[in-house]
């Protein structure tokens, strides 16, 4: 019995001396081990170690029984197992339930500042917050109770933290309550009576240089009834420097020089210029170690995903032993937009469940002929439509039977039909049947990693919510989100782990290092604060108490990291090699500094080093330049309309290319995140109503402004009910409003153009012409509105604007040229003596097509709705000049000739608005190439 | 020289004369003379870049210091230590890097953060709060501002407020589209709010005109005043042209109305009007009017100024609507953001200041910080940082902002007021480098603050003023004294000029042992030619000068200095076409370049493939082959894409696509870089959680990357971002653009600050057109500041544009126009400097460029030494490889378990039904009880049964169950004759685990019951027996067959263990499934 320390040595791997040293006393055959627990600092060094037995038995031709190989964590579990304890989930709840239910200001110090917002996730916060404090006080043996009974002179805080453990009473009530047991008390009081399976008749532990507190009270206990071995990574010689649990000490290591040639530090900039770095030292023909002979480690986590980047890009597979957090798995999707439809019951949540791949699944498996693209496409028109926000509103614009053959009103009806549920009794169980209907269309095969993988997280699911399910929890009347939010916090503090396929390159941890025995080694992300790692300023356990309570501190951080660099550098001194690099910034762009144990040289060293670490890294490098990869081809078989409209012909005078993109190919943005209505909308809006007013014999015919401005407003507000409900959108509100306002100053001109005595004739009139040009694309439009004036017999023809400014018909159609503007033919003209360009042929050709009917005292103009409604009125073509009829249907048949011989080209090279310039990035020319090879 | 070093001190130091230079200065010898602990140094700056200048060139120093007894020497010299030798370097360096972790040179919001963090509670918010990037910030803002135009069931209250205050601040215009104006008030204004959420500071008649406003009280009869006026002015000496004038302003007044705008009739004579407004009053004033002067008659005056005052009230009383209309809903936003982003943890850097503002903004704790212990209406810090700063040194003290001040100000305060000597505050700036009053800075402080504690005589903070340059030889140094001397400047705003003055004091220089060069060239104007000609001019001037360098022979920095990002990236094109390598250095979207627009498009269809714009997109670029070649169609390929984005996100798709693209074609190296920083960006935004593609595209299109820099080429970048760095040679061709004298943009919110070291907003308001503003002495009195602030911060770019120079200077100019009332940089480089030189040859060959003025050596760059043949150090010869190694390949081989081999598939869907705990436990449970299990016949099993009961903790259904299974198994023959106990000697295993390598692959797994007969075998066993216990619910008479075939390969995979342990042949090793359930047994 007792306690006994060896010392393996450093000159070689850890795990060769310890599977040497397990099997020592063993004979030769299999190799059994089943009596013996062997405690190893991670997870992953089990793993090692594990391997290492298998190979040595296999190199025996036999097999190994392992035994129970654990971390120190496994001595506290054990020696909790018989008592029912509160689980992670079940202690935050509670904590959650004291925090709601209790008034903070009974805490004036602890909460100074109440939050602004007392609800479900700021509880979920501050709890998680207690619960640490909670297991890291546990870990050493305090509950937060016991701070203030310690003497008061360190602790400067005292009256916050009887708030604290006022609070914690509270919390252990409930948990008492519940007829549970708290775990860190509960660990704290059975650890001395903890006993192991009958089986074990040793103990060994290897290499773990931060025992908790506890977990050496454990042993201390357990050295009175079983052996004891502890095993240390370093020669006999280095006795001093750990203590009688092998755990490094911290005042002697603070001045132990480990030895490092500074070659092999290198200081690198940013994540990928690590990544960089390693490449250069393994890759390629300069390489200097060995590949599969080499090791990579990342101090900073954070350089992992580069350093795979890297290697995937290289062809060569990596393996991260960490695992991916649980969050990153498909189903926490899943469940999360699951939980934002029962926080926000809102159409944009429906929409993303229903855009998530296991759904559209679902869905395909569970509905005939179903089509994921219509069903996303469908969500997008109704959102661009009609913007809907509540689902209420889906139902309503589905049963208009706008969307015929959709499915979308069947998945939403399923969707609507798991969200219902939760609205029952028990939310546990509803998550449960909801996934097992959404998945009963799936079938896993316990060979595929992929279905592996989701088993696992399926049953890490299944667990917490048994958890959740229990009556403690219950009892607690935790509203459905609120599970869900447990749920997923569960989730995201848990790792999966993917399969291991063989000769992968391990991408390890610094806490994996010292069990790794490649012969060489690159450290990345050597930096300050991720090795050693250290707290500088904490909410409740600054270093001050830290150190006087015994907690880990960040001189023991330092020692312990200082002696594994040290092993981990001793037992490659003879066979193999470390490179250490260094970060400058993060990829957030924090300055990052050389670990402190870089440091841990001679005076001669430390001035160079110190040097050359800390100085300006620039990401210097060559500069590409800049090349355009490709440039967008058009197809050319296209098919020629058969008409154009009016608008479309100022789509061409605009740019022929944009022209193209628009009016032939049809390309159109939807699915953004509409909550207005665009310009268009806004002006059709405007346009209903008066068109509507046109057409009203009765109305149109008076002279009373209020009438009028009434009846417009009338309609306004009744398509915009049919549109959108009885509430719509606040922004839709605002513009129809604004719309209102427009047509209440329209109301007032137009009670004064009939008094005046004009009288509409016509509105939305269809006019159309194929003559008098042979390219047979007929030319269509609709006129807004023909008065007639009933004093004068004069004819006006108005189209109603509604851009932000008044705007001016001479200005609108024409622009002045200078004679070097490249501009085809058919686009310019002269007019009275000088050189123009047309904008838009509207006016004159609406001329054209209307001469049959109104051919003698005709005007035109525009009828302005602009922003600022004082402006409101008309603006007439003054003097407008007869021949550009002649000169806009020349240009209009310049234009449809052009299009019929797909002449798209060239773009212009600046527009005023660019609806492509995302794909266009501004430059056509530049980024696109002729849609057809140029005809003359 | 060794000169006192105080212990309050601030410097003013001039361009070059090395701001980090005397922080570190200053920062070492508080460690060396004073033997302070670095723990307690506190040093402050705003950029992460300049924190770590400025330890490095601490380190750096102090490294330097060890090398020799002179170094260190020196180095006492220059920080005022006498005596320091090697070993004091040596002792002092280690103990620096000793406490890495402790050491605070850090910036502003770092610091902030480390307090926010570690007192979160006391500021409302909660310990794991994220500081969130501008980008993701954006998108939380839109999410936010989504979440206020959400509508209730009705249209509620609350809705209908909206409106309505939405009206108010868009008070007299309709306006159409409104989601970005929205952004915009929310993007502008949020830190006005924040600054001075008080209803009474918005658009309040009483504290904007405390005297009392004319324009807002005054009501006239229009109509009446018009008549009046009409008959006064329009008499027949009128010309028909003012009459016409006249006619058109008077209808238009009449007509004016908050709903109109100022038409150009109405402006024409309104821009007369106000500057004669105090003429008018007084009853007697001139007008010009087309070319010809009007006397008014003194009744006139009082119906003009009647009229122009009424106008003025009109526009006063909507922008006074506006404003409170925009502070209300900001003030919605706010509530909701506060709500939504920080309460939920999600806070910028600019909420952190926030919350800590000690000033009650309705956010925040309110409590001042403090180092004191014990006080009650005081955050007392020390304790729980760490920490105990006893001294403080804050660097670019002209950037900071008065928000940034009040929160460390009570901490100041404590040094400054602690008498023990024991304690020290020092701060250092540049009052002519203030250029960031557009982000806050308020350089106003730097005298404020020492103006705080200097009261009464007392000096409790020594002014040192320094404007000894280290960077920029004496032709450079020279040119700027005379461009920047008080005399110079006589044509700016008065003000700004005195503010100058104040300041300035003329520079001298250390660098004498090299040769340098400083000119102006100025291009002829040529008439009729617009600013974009002459820009073309000057830059074609550039690209000559340039090229003129010795580049590649020397390693010689240069940069051109422009004002704006615009001018920088077009003029960086131009250089390129023009022969000239150049790196713009400004921000670029990623998104600019086809491949990552292709991106963008193949994202957006994932989840919106009706996007036509991005399908057909796809289909013009070399995405379109990937698509046929990969994907029977359109559907297929839609749902393949948002799977690979939920399954690994953006990141992973990306990558995916890549190698699929790079078979179709070669990316170009401009390409790589950017799907590298693509796949950066997407890294990052993955770590969002969220997996929208539309998230994901706003993302994207906002975020932006800067070139690499590159030794042999131009650096093109703005003044602004030239701050803080020096170059060999400085070109300045973009000094035209705007007038120093007045700001030409247009306020639209004015907020008016008072002064002083506490100082805090009095007022807001949304300024009406400036034809109007002039017309009010308070409004126009803001302006003028306004603009006199403005000039002054021209003039600073001007000068730290100027002094980035080390050796060469050139200038470059357009002449200006004849007349031109215009002051640019330009104007005052030609009236400081023309006939200051006498060199000067007249027309150059090239072009018909002037040379105005030059001064030092034009071949100064024949001085420089050429660099030798990349003598580049090489990296230290690697130790030999080692021989060849079996390496990972035998070491990392695949890890598989028996049960993982099983050939079987289960619904996904019944691994959520409800009873699958229950069976899963009862699985667990019924193995357990077996395991105890050594021979039937031996067993007391009711005693068994009822020990577990006790022990385990499943719930009473799953034991009741579980008591049921196990009884009804060994009540069973088949398992009765299983257990029983054999009547050779056998050993036996129950629930053991094992290792072994089969098939180069790790096996490890656990059998249920293993039963080894002895005898004569090669090991001493003769046979051995697996037993794996299944709880599956089988039909004995029918699925047997299945279930065999189920399980076979993981027995035989168990067989081959025992085989391989034991020396056995397969046929000895028997294998029985025992399903407990039913009590039957199968042999494998
Ligand atoms: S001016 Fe220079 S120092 Fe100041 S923020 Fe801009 S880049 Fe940084």
């Amino acid at each position: 019995m007792g306690r006994k320390l060896h010392f393996f040595g450093w000159d070689r791997p850890v795990q060769e001396s310890a599977v040497e040293f397990l099997v020592s006393d063993k004979d030769s055959g299999l190799i059994d081990l089943s009596a013996d627990l062997v405690i190893v600092p991670t997870q992953h060094s089990g793993r090692r170690l594990s391997d290492r037995l298998a190979l040595l038995a296999a190199v025996k031709q036999t097999a190994v029984l392992p035994g129970l190989i654990v971390s120190p964590r496994y001595l506290l579990t054990q020696a909790c197992k018989t008592s029912r304890i509160s689980g992670k989930t079940q202690s935050l709840s509670l904590w959650i339930d004291v925090l709601l239910s209790t008034d903070l200001s009974r805490f004036p110090i602890l909460f100074s500042s109440p939050p602004a917002n007392k609800d479900f996730s700021w509880a979920m916060s501050i709890g998680r917050h207690l619960l640490s404090i909670q297991s890291e006080l546990g870990d050493n043996g305090y509950t937060i109770q016991d701070l203030c009974t310690l003497d008061h002179d360190m602790f400067e805080e005292e009256k916050r933290w009887n708030e604290l453990a006022a609070l914690a009473e509270l919390f252990f009530n409930r948990v008492h309550e519940a007829g549970l047991a708290e775990a860190n008390q509960t660990q704290r009081e059975a650890i001395s009576r903890l006993t192991l399976p009958p089986e074990i008749k040793r103990i060994v532990m290897i290499a773990v240089p931060d025992p908790t507190p506890l977990a050496v009270t454990a042993l201390e206990h357990l050295s009175t009834v079983l052996p004891v071995d502890i095993c240390v990574h370093a020669p006999s010689s280095m006795a001093d420097y750990f203590d009688d649990w092998g755990r490094p000490r911290s005042d002697k290591w603070h001045n132990f020089e480990t030895d490092i040639a500074s070659e092999n530090i290198t200081l690198a900039g940013k994540t990928v210029d690590q990544a960089d770095a390693v490449a250069t030292m393994v890759l390629g023909k300069d390489a200097v170690l060995r590949l599969q002979d080499t090791a990579i480690g990342a101090a900073d986590e954070l350089v992992i995903p580069q350093l795979k980047t890297l290697f995937a890009r290289n062809e060569v597979a990596t393996f991260s032993p960490q695992g991916e957090p649980l969050s990153n798995h498909p189903l926490f999707l899943l469940i999360t937009s699951l939980s934002d439809i029962l926080s926000r019951p809102q159409f944009e949540a429906y929409a993303r469940l229903l855009r998530n791949p296991y759904i559209l699944d679902y869905l395909t498996k569970s509905i005939d002929n179903f089509s994921v693209t219509k069903l996303m496409h469908d969500l997008d028109r109704i959102q661009g439509q009609f913007m809907p926000y509540r689902f209420s509103d889906v139902t309503r614009v589905l049963k208009k039977g706008l969307y015929p053959g959709s499915d979308l009103q069947n998945a939403l009806t399923k969707v609507e039909k798991w969200i219902s549920q939760f609205s029952g009794a028990d939310t546990c169980q509803t998550v449960r049947s909801v996934l097992a209907e959404i998945f009963s269309v799936r079938e896993l095969s316990i060979t595929n990693e992929s279905d592996r993988l989701f088993r696992d997280v399926s049953e890490f699911i299944i667990s917490t919510l048994d958890e959740l399910d229990s009556p403690v929890i219950k009892s607690l009347n935790v509203p459905a989100y609120g599970i869900m939010d447990l749920l997923l916090l569960a989730m995201q503090t848990q790792s999966y782990y993917p399969d291991r396929h063989g000769a992968e390159l391990d991408l390890l941890g610094w806490l994996e290092l010292p069990w790794e025995d490649a012969p060489n080694l690159i450290i990345t992300g050597m930096n300050d604060g991720c090795v050693p790692a250290s707290i500088v300023g904490d909410l409740f356990l600054p270093e001050k108490l830290r150190r006087f309570l015994g907690l880990k501190t960040n001189d023991q951080r330092f020692a312990r990291d200082a002696y594994l660099l040290t092993a981990i550098c001793e037992s490659r001194r003879h066979t193999g090699d470390v490179k250490i690099i260094v970060g400058k910034t993060n990829d957030a762009g924090d300055i990052l500094k050389p670990s402190r144990l870089l440091f841990l040289c001679d005076d001669s060293s430390l001035s160079e080093r110190a040097s050359r670490l800390f100085r300006p890294m620039e990401s210097m490098g060559e500069i590409a330049p800049r090349e355009i990869d490709w440039k967008l081809v058009a197809d050319s078989s296209i098919n020629v309309p058969e008409t154009i409209s009016v608008t479309a012909l100022r789509d061409y005078l605009i740019c022929p290319y944009r022209f193209y993109l628009k009016r032939i190919l049809h390309m159109k943005e939807v699915g953004n995140r509409k909550r207005e209505l665009d310009p268009s909308e806004f002006g059709s809006l405007c346009h209903y109503a008066l068109e509507r007013f046109g057409r009203d014999e009765e109305i149109r015919d008076s002279t009373d402004e209020q009438l009028i401005a009434d009846f417009l407003a009338d309609q306004l507000n009744k398509r915009v009910r049919e549109t959108f409900g009885s509430a719509p959108p606040v922004l839709v509100s605002i513009q129809t409003e604004s719309i209102r306002q427009r047509l209440e100053h329209a109301a007032r001109i137009q009670a004064g153009l009939r008094s005046a005595g004009w009288r509409i004739a016509e509105v939305e009139k269809s006019i159309s012409c194929r003559e008098p040009w042979s390219t047979n694309i007929m030319i269509t439009a609709k006129c807004d509105r023909i008065d007639i004036n009933d004093n004068s017999g004069n004819i006006r023809i108005y189209d109603y604007k509604t851009s932000d400014q008044k705007r001016c018909p001479v200005k609108a159609h024409m622009a002045t040229l200078s004679n070097s503007a490249e501009v085809p033919d058919f686009i310019r003209f002269e007019s009275r003596g000088r050189s123009y360009r047309w904008m838009d042929l509207q006016l004159p050709l609406y001329f054209l097509m209307l001469y049959g009917e109104y051919r003698d005292n005709v005007e035109c103009g525009y009828f302005n709705l602009p922003k600022a409604v004082g402006d409101t009125g008309i603006a007439i073509w003054d003097d407008f000049d007869p021949a550009l009829i002649e000169l806009a249907a020349t240009c209009a048949e310049g234009i449809t000739s052009a299009v019929k011989d797909k002449r798209f080209w060239p773009p212009a090279a600046h527009v005023e608005y660019d609806e492509y310039s995302r794909i266009l990035l501004g430059d056509a020319l530049a980024f696109a190439s002729s849609p057809v090879p140029t005809v003359k | 020289m060794v000169s006192e070093v105080y212990n309050h001190e601030v410097i003013s130091a001039s361009a070059g004369s090395g701001k980090t230079f005397q922080l570190t200065n200053r920062y070492l010898n508080l460690v060396l003379a004073r033997n302070i602990n670095p723990e307690a140094i506190i040093a402050l700056t705003f950029s992460r870049k300049a924190a770590s200048e400025i330890f490095d060139t601490i380190i750096d120093r102090l490294a330097l210091g060890t090398r020799s007894s002179a170094a260190a020497r020196l180095l006492g010299c220059q920080i005022r230590v006498p005596d320091l030798n090697e070993g004091d370097c040596i002792r002092c360096l280690r103990t620096l890097l000793s406490c890495l972790h402790k050491n605070r040179i850090g910036t502003y919001d770092s610091f902030f953060i480390w307090i926010l963090r570690t007192f979160a509670w006391e500021f409302g918010v909660t310990g794991n709060f994220r500081i969130v990037d501008p980008l993701m910030a954006a998108v939380k803002v839109q999410d936010v501002l989504n979440g206020l135009f959400q509508r209730g069931r009705n249209l509620d209250d609350a809705h209908r407020e909206f409106v309505e205050i939405f009206k108010r601040a868009t008070f007299g215009r309709q306006e159409k589209a409104l989601s970005n104006l929205l952004s915009s008030f929310v993007e502008n204004y949020h830190h006005i709010y924040l600054d001075s959420p008080n209803r009474e500071n918005w658009g309040s008649v009483n504290t904007i005109w405390p005297d009392g406003c004319e324009s807002l009280v005054v009501e006239f009869d229009i109509e009446n005043e018009i008549a009046s006026l009409k008959a006064q002015i329009l008499d027949d000496s009128v010309s028909k042209k003012e009459r016409e004038a006249w006619e058109t302003f008077l209808f238009e007044v009449e007509a004016f109305s908050p709903y109109t705008q100022i038409a150009p009739g109405l402006r024409y004579l309104l821009e007369k009007l106000v500057p004669k407004l105090d003429d008018l009053k007084a009853g007697s004033a001139e007008l010009k009017i087309n070319r010809e002067t009007r006397v008014l008659s003194s009744k006139a005056c009082q119906h003009l100024y009647n009229l122009v005052t009424h106008i003025v009230g009109i526009c006063l009383r909507t922008q006074i609507q506006k404003t409170c209309g925009i502070r209300e809903i900001i003030q919605r936003f706010e509530t909701r953001y506060n709500i939504d982003a920080r309460c939920a943890g999600e806070l910028t850097f600019s909420d952190v200041q926030t919350l800590l503002d000690p000033a009650d903004t309705g956010v925040g704790n309110c409590l001042p910080l403090s180092q004191k212990p014990g006080a009650a209406d005081r955050l007392y810090i020390d304790y729980r940082l760490d920490s105990r700063f006893e001294h403080w040194l804050l660097d670019e003290f002209q950037d900071t902002s008065t928000l940034q001040w009040r929160i460390i100000e009570n901490l100041i305060d404590e040094v400054v007021q602690d008498t023990s000597g024991a304690r020290t505050f020092f701060y250092v700036g540049d009052l002519k480098q203030a250029i960031h009053g557009w982000r806050g800075g308020d350089w106003k402080l730097f005298e404020d603050v020492a103006d705080k504690y200097n009261h009464d005589g007392v000096e409790q903070i020594k002014r040192i003023p320094l404007a000894e340059s280290y960077r920029s030889c004496q032709p450079v140094i020279d040119t700027v004294n005379m461009v920047f001397e008080p005399e110079s400047l006589a044509t700016i705003r008065g003000p700004a000029l005195r503010r100058w003055e104040r300041n300035w004091r003329r520079h001298t220089t250390t660098v004498h042992d090299k040769s340098g060069y400083a000119t102006l060239l100025r291009v002829p104007r040529e008439s009729g030619a617009r600013s974009a000609d002459h820009s073309r001019a000057r830059w074609q001037i550039l690209a000559e000068t340039i090229k003129k360098l010795p580049f590649e022979r020397n390693d010689l920095s240069v940069a051109v200095l422009v004002k704006t990002n615009r001018t920088g990236s077009s003029l960086t094109s131009f250089l390129r076409v023009n022969g000239v390598s150049a790196i713009w250095e400004g921000d670029l979207r990623i998104s600019d370049n086809p491949v990552v627009t292709a991106f963008v498009s193949l994202i957006k269809i994932s989840q919106h493939p009706g996007d036509s714009m991005a399908e057909k997109h796809l289909r013009m670029t070399p995405f379109s082959s990937v698509m046929t070649r990969c994907f029977a169609g359109y559907d297929q390929l839609v749902v393949s894409l948002n799977k690979d984005i939920h399954a690994g996100g953006f990141s992973y798709l990306i990558e995916k696509w890549i190698t699929l693209l790079e078979k179709e074609i070669n990316i170009t190296r401009f390409g790589r870089r950017r799907i590298d920083e693509l796949l950066a960006a997407a890294r990052k935004f993955d770590a969002s959680g969220s997996r929208s593609s539309l998230d994901f595209i706003e993302y994207i299109e906002r975020y932006t990357t800067t070139e690499l820099t590159d030794p042999t080429s131009v650096r093109v970048m703005t003044m602004h971002k030239s701050k803080g760095l020096g170059f060999d040679v400085v070109l300045l061709p973009d000094l035209q653009d705007k007038s120093v004298l007045t700001s030409s943009r247009p306020i639209d919110l004015a907020v008016r600050k008072s002064k002083g070291a506490e100082s805090r907003t009095e007022w807001v308001l949304a300024m009406p057109l400036k034809t109007i503003s002039n017309a009010d002495p308070v409004l126009k009195d803001y302006i003028e500041r306004h603009n006199d602030d403005y000039c002054y911060e021209e003039l600073c770019l001007f000068y730290v544009a100027m002094t980035r120079a080390k050796r060469g200077l050139y200038m470059i100019t357009t002449a200006s126009a004849q007349r031109s009332q215009a002051v640019y940089p330009a104007t005052l480089l030609e009236h400081a400097l023309e006939h200051r030189s006498d060199a000067i040859d007249a027309q150059s060959d090239q072009s018909e460029m002037i040379r105005v003025f030059e001064t030092g050596d034009p071949d100064w760059h024949h001085d420089l030494p050429e660099i030798e043949n990349a003598e580049r150090p090489e990296p230290a010869p690697a130790k030999k490889m080692s021989p060849e190694s079996p390496g990972r390949l035998a070491r990392n081989l695949k890890r598989i378990t028996p049960s993982g081999v099983e050939d079987i598939t289960i619904n996904a869907g019944k691994l959520f039904s409800l009873n699958s705990t229950f069976s899963a436990e009862l699985g667990i449970s019924v193995h357990e009880l077996f395991q105890h299990i050594t021979w039937l016949d031996d067993t007391d099993t009711v005693g068994l049964v009822s020990m577990w009961a006790q022990d385990c903790t499943v719930s009473d259904a799953v034991k009741s169950a579980v008591r049921g299974e196990f009884e009804n198994a060994i009540r069973s023959p088949a398992f009765r004759k299983l257990l029983a106990k054999p009547e050779r000697d056998t050993d036996l295993w129950r629930e053991q685990r094992f290792e072994i390598v089969l098939n180069n692959e790790y096996v490890s797994g656990c059998f249920d019951r293993v039963s080894f007969a002895r005898g004569s075998g090669p090991t001493g066993v003769e046979q051995a027996e697996i037993i794996d216990y299944k709880t599956d619910n089988i039909n004995p008479d029918t699925d047997l067959a299945a279930a065999k075939k189920k399980y076979r390969p993981q027995l035989e995979l168990y067989r081959k263990v025992i085989a391989k342990i034991t020396d056995l042949p397969a046929k000895k090793i028997s294998c029985k499934l025992a399903f407990t359930k039913t009590g039957t047994v199968v042999e494998i």
